[in-house]
Order: C-alpha cells, then sequence, then structure tokens
C-alpha cells in the first residue's frame, strides 16, 4: 500500500517537472486569482490591509463606535444607515459583501476624523482605515476592476 | 493614603468610591470601555433559576415552544443553589451570605447614587425579544415593566417604532404570550423619520425630536396604552440626559401611562449610559481620573510602588485596585500567556491556578454554544480579603485588590450575579485596600 502511495507521488513530481521545463503553467498571479474569484466578489488586499484583517475581525459588535459618532445627528435619511457596527462585524466575515457596505463608506467620506469611535472601542478596532478601504475603488489589475460583476 | 484603581467599569468605579468615602486620595485609571458598557439593564445579583437556561435567553432563542414565566424561588434560596454549585464563587471567597449581598448591594446603589433601582420583591423583566429574565434590580428606565413572579401581571401593550424595523412589537408580544402574560402588539408610525438599522441611530432620530412632536407621540401612546404597561424598545436617548428628556416629553413627566423600556439584547444603550453615569460619579465623589491605560507596574519585596500609563505617567500609591475585567476588556490574556494581563497572576479553574503554558483558552470551551464552558469561570483567584492569589495559593502583593468580572469562580451569564458581583465585591475591594494600611493582614 504504502510502496503505491509513493509511486502516485513520485509520478506527480515527475509530472510536475515536465511542466516546469515546458512552462505548461498558466500565469499566476492577480489575473488568475480575478479569474478564480470573482464571482464571489473577493479582492485582493494589499499587504498592508491583509495586517489589518485580522484586526478588524475581533469586533464583538458591541454598537459603541456607533453611540459616539457625531455625523449622525440630525440624520438625514442616508445618514441613518452609517454603520461601522455592520462594516467592522459583519463585513470582515465574509468580504464578499463588501458592496453592500458602499453606501456607508460613501457617508464615512464625510468624517470629521474626530477619533471618537476609534477612542472607545473596546476591541482597538482601526476604523478609518477600515472605511478607507471599503471607500476606496476596488482595485483593478490587469484592466478588469472587480467592481462590477 | 492614595489608593490607584486601575479599570472603571462597575468594578473599578465602586472601588474608587468606596475608597474616597474613607476620606483617601484615589486616583482611577479609566481604560476603553469594557463589560459594563453592554449591560442589559437587568440587575443579577442572587443567581439564576435553574430553568429555562439563561443563555439561551440571552441568545434570543429559547429552546422550550412553551417557555413560562421563570420559576418563583425565593431570591434567597436562589443564592442557595449558587453557592451549592459554585464553591469558588467571589461572594463565597469573600465570606457573604445572602443578608450581607443584599445589604452591600444596597449600599453601593447609595454610594454612587446610579439610575438603578433594586426589585422589591421577586420579579422578571421582558427583553427586546419577549423573554424573560430574572431581576433583582434593573435600570430606572425599566421599572414600571418590573413583573411580579408571584399573582398575577397587569397587561401589556409593545409599542414598535416604524423608523427601527429591527424591533417588532409583534413577535415580542407573541412571545410573551407564550409565557401566559397578556401582551398586545402596537406601532407609532413616524413616516417621515429615516429607517434605522442600529440602537444608537434610532435613538438619535428621537433626540432629535421637537418637544411638541414627542408630546403627540406621547399622547398616542397613552390612548393605546390606557391602563396597561407600554413596553418599547430600549431606545430612549443615548444618553441618560437626552433618556430623561425623551421620557418626560412622553410620558409628560410621568403624568401619562406607565412606559417602561425593555431590557437590551445585542449593543444596549442601557450600558452606554451606565459608563457616563459611572464617570459623573467619579468625578462628583471628587475622584481624579485618568483617561489611559496601565502599561508597567514596579515593585518592590511583595508591593506595588508605581504603575506607568501610556501616556508615560508613574502612578505611586499606597494600595492598588486591580478591576481590568475579563479578556473581553483586557484584563486576562486570551492567548499566550493565558495569565491575568498586567501583574502576569495566575488565573484560577475552580480553586486552582492553571499551568499557563499547559491551558490556553480553547482548551477551556466545549462544544455545544450553550455549555457550561469553564474558560466563563476562571479568573483572577482572591483569599477573603480580595487580595489576588500567586500560584503557590499565597498572596501575591500585599497590598493588591482585586473586583469584578475579572475574578475566578463565576459564570458572567449562566450564574446570574455578574452585576452583583461587580458591584459588591467593588465596594469591598475599595474599602479594604484602605483598611489594609491601617491594620496590616497577619
Ligand atoms: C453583553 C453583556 C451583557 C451583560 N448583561 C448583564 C446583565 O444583564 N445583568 C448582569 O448582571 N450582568 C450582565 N453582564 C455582566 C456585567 O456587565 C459585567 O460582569 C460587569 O459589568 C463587569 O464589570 P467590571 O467593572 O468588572 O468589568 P468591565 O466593565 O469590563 O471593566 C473593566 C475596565 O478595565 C479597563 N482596563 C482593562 N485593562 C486596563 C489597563 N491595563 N489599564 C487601565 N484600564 C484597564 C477596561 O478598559 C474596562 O473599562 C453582561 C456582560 C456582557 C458582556
Ligand atoms: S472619526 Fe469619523 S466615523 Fe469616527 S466617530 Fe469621528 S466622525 Fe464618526
Ligand atoms: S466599537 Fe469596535 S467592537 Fe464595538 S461594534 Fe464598533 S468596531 Fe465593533
Amino acid at each position: 500500500m504504502g510502496l503505491r502511495s509513493f509511486f502516485l507521488l513520485g509520478f506527480q513530481f515527475f509530472l510536475h517537472l515536465l511542466r516546469r521545463i515546458f512552462f505548461l503553467y498558466r500565469p499566476g498571479g492577480v489575473a488568475r486569482f480575478l479569474e478564480n474569484y470573482r464571482e464571489d466578489h473577493l479582492f485582493p488586499f494589499e499587504v498592508s490591509d491583509r495586517e489589518l484583517l485580522p484586526l478588524w475581525q475581533r469586533c464583538t459588535a458591541c454598537g459603541l463606535c456607533e453611540a459616539v459618532c457625531p455625523l449622525k445627528e440630525g440624520s438625514p435619511i442616508e445618514q441613518g444607515r452609517l454603520s461601522y457596527l455592520v462594516l467592522a462585524s459583519s463585513l470582515w466575515r465574509d468580504t464578499s459583501i463588501r458592496r453592500w457596505a458602499a453606501k456607508d463608506a460613501e457617508i464615512l467620506a464625510s468624517c470629521s476624523d474626530c477619533d471618537r469611535c476609534e477612542q472607545i472601542c473596546p476591541e482597538r478596532i482601526p476604523l478609518r482605515a477600515l472605511a478607507r478601504l471599503v471607500g476606496s475603488p476596488p482595485p483593478a489589475v490587469g484592466g478588469q476592476s472587480l467592481s462590477e460583476g | 493614603m492614595r489608593v490607584v484603581v486601575i479599570g472603571s467599569g462597575v468594578a473599578g468605579t465602586m472601588a474608587a468610591l468606596a475608597a474616597r468615602k474613607t476620606g483617601a486620595e484615589v486616583i482611577a485609571v479609566a481604560g476603553r470601555p469594557g463589560a459594563s458598557a453592554q449591560w442589559s439593564g437587568v440587575v443579577e445579583l442572587f443567581g439564576p433559576s435553574n430553568e429555562p437556561p439563561p443563555i439561551e435567553n440571552l441568545l434570543g432563542r429559547s429552546r422550550q415552544p412553551e417557555a413560562h414565566r421563570p420559576p418563583g424561588i425565593a431570591p434567597g434560596d436562589r443564592f442557595e443553589r449558587l453557592m451549592d454549585r459554585r464553591r469558588f464563587h467571589p461572594y463565597a471567597r469573600v465570606g457573604l451570605g445572602f443578608e450581607a449581598v443584599a445589604g452591600h448591594f444596597q449600599e453601593a446603589l447609595e454610594l454612587a447614587d446610579l439610575e438603578i433601582v433594586a426589585s422589591l420583591s421577586p420579579a422578571c423583566l421582558a427583553n427586546a425579544h419577549g423573554l424573560l429574565r430574572l431581576a433583582d434590580g434593573c435600570a430606572s428606565s425599566l421599572r414600571p415593566g418590573l413583573l411580579p413572579l408571584a399573582g398575577s401581571t397587569r397587561d401589556l401593550t409593545v409599542w414598535g417604532f416604524s423608523h427601527y424595523p429591527a424591533f417588532d412589537p409583534e413577535v415580542v408580544a407573541n412571545q410573551l404570550q407564550h409565557q401566559g402574560l397578556a401582551a398586545e402588539a402596537r406601532w407609532i408610525d413616524l413616516p417621515d423619520a429615516p429607517l434605522c438599522q442600529s440602537v444608537a441611530t434610532a435613538a438619535t432620530v428621537l433626540e432629535g425630536m421637537a418637544a411638541d412632536r414627542l408630546e403627540e407621540i406621547g399622547r398616542s401612546i397613552a390612548e393605546g396604552t390606557g391602563e396597561r404597561v407600554a413596553l418599547v424598545p430600549p431606545i430612549l436617548g443615548r444618553t441618560m440626559r437626552s433618556h430623561r428628556s425623551i421620557r418626560d416629553g412622553l410620558t409628560q413627566k410621568g403624568e401619562r401611562a406607565d412606559l417602561a423600556e425593555l431590557a437590551s439584547v445585542h449593543n444596549s444603550l442601557h450600558g452606554f449610559r451606565l459608563i457616563w453615569e459611572l464617570q459623573a460619579a467619579l468625578e462628583a465623589a471628587g475622584v481624579a481620573v485618568r483617561q489611559a491605560s496601565v502599561q508597567a507596574f514596579s515593585a518592590n519585596d511583595r508591593r506595588i510602588a508605581s504603575v506607568t500609563l501610556d501616556s508615560g505617567e508613574r502612578l505611586t500609591g499606597d494600595a492598588f485596585v486591580l478591576a481590568t475585567g475579563r479578556a473581553m476588556a483586557g484584563g486576562f490574556q486570551r492567548s499566550e500567556p493565558f495569565t491575568e494581563t498586567l501583574f502576569g497572576l495566575p488565573l484560577y479553574l475552580d480553586g486552582m491556578p492553571l499551568d499557563p503554558l499547559q491551558r490556553d483558552s480553547a482548551t477551556l470551551v466545549s462544544r455545544s454554544l450553550v455549555d457550561d464552558h469553564p474558560l466563563f469561570r476562571v479568573g483572577v483567584g482572591v483569599n477573603q480579603r480580595l487580595q489576588p492569589l500567586d500560584v503557590d495559593l499565597g498572596v501575591a502583593f500585599d497590598n493588591l485588590f482585586s473586583a469584578g468580572g475579572l475574578l475566578a469562580g463565576t459564570h458572567f451569564a449562566l450564574d446570574g450575579s455578574a452585576f452583583g458581583v461587580a458591584l459588591v465585591t467593588g465596594l469591598l475591594a475599595g474599602r479594604t485596600a484602605v483598611e489594609a494600611e491601617v491594620t496590616p493582614w497577619v
């Protein structure tokens, strides 16, 4: 049994070498990522974003950030939707719903940078960086943009 | 005599106020909000009844299709059961009996002058899912909604606000009917208000309303409610001040309709109001507050000499109170080393210290969500005087005291005593910290 496995493994390695030699592998990188994951609305992160990701995911949905934000005072209709809570607590459990937060990100563009939300967050989540990421245009690589589709 | 209190949730604030009352100079280091900011408005003091499991209530889904009002077990009996089940409960560590806990609770409420009331007879309260929770007390905005466990209760009208559709009065009224209460549902229509998805936003809409508009809404509520009790979602204002003015508007300063907010389920304005109240209490008592976090300490010969803040300031003191809450607030580490964060104190489980290298938080949870996870009763072990213990079961530092959620021995959600522990041990730690200097402990 064990011997057969080794044979198979050896055969795979042989195929791998052949492919390497004859350049049979398709080009990888962002283009291939886009091809594979576009449907899922996943998007490639910058290295710095990837470092922030685990911090954003710590949100316990306590709602304190929203309760202190002065942006909502005298709120017009759209401002009623402003929600760091949604951004931080649900978005980063499932990055595919990023576009749902687009409206929130728009409102957050008028953020006065008062820092109250980050000051009160028990989990020390860098919320303004999160808003900037969501508000920034999705990465367009090789002529493809992730925003449509 | 100078006492430095680290953390100013419910426990830290009580400790600071109690120490200050004796005339000591007190400095409170207030970090970010912790569990106290998430308090759902119900004071749990003497322990739970055994059914229905409160954790399921907290999660908002009772497994029993026909849930009933919690059985009317007398608070004293609940307390006995809790002490039987949790031999290392902080109340037991300090040696408090039922009467003592009740007495200290009253004392704490008076000392801090919080908008919290004790329930005079065994009672329960409905939360925003319509599930009933035992309540030994509650935020004053919930008071008219206290339902006695014995005898008949008043009929209820649950009101929803159209701008906050996440709260559905029909669902809540249905749930209450399941539990044997007479409840009906009504809506307040606010056609020009923006739709809100969070409690905080829903509250800002009410905060921005003119007084006569509130009056008008109050009139409809009073007419629709009649002799019943009006229950509304917990969205009446983000601060105590705005809450009062909204409430005054709706009830015409208490003239109209008995109006109560429900206990909150997740993200809670009751907790949000509470943390500002605590801060105000500290200021009123003349406690110096530093908005900072403690990063390091220095000690010589089992006595803490000073702590250093992230602002760089060094605070010396004669006694120190550690009230930094559970892992969420930063009191202990979630991962390696699995110890208390600031002083590296060992964490205790059921009377024994855990080896930080052998155990971490992941090994102390079980598969099922609603289990009695050992992780939730892990914490700092203390002696009778609330002094944290070292690995050898001896006192770690002679002038360090601890209180609140950080203490080992009780499950903050299942045991129905979390708020009580924070209030009572906070009060005692503040007091003992001062006494310890006067009469050294032998
Ligand atoms: C969602 C939720 C709902 C709850 N609902 C109820 C309820 O309905 N009824 C009930 O009885 N109990 C309830 N509880 C439990 C109760 O709220 C807590 O047990 C209690 O508030 C704990 O108070 P505490 O002061 O010990 O801790 P916390 O309120 O967590 O305070 C600890 C403080 O210490 C600070 N701190 C930590 N590290 C440092 C440092 N290095 N330097 C300076 N400061 C520091 C933190 O910033 C924090 O402010 C609930 C808890 C939660 C999480
Ligand atoms: S920094 Fe911006 S989003 Fe945060 S509280 Fe201030 S205005 Fe609101
Ligand atoms: S304050 Fe922080 S933890 Fe709380 S909801 Fe906002 S982002 Fe999440």
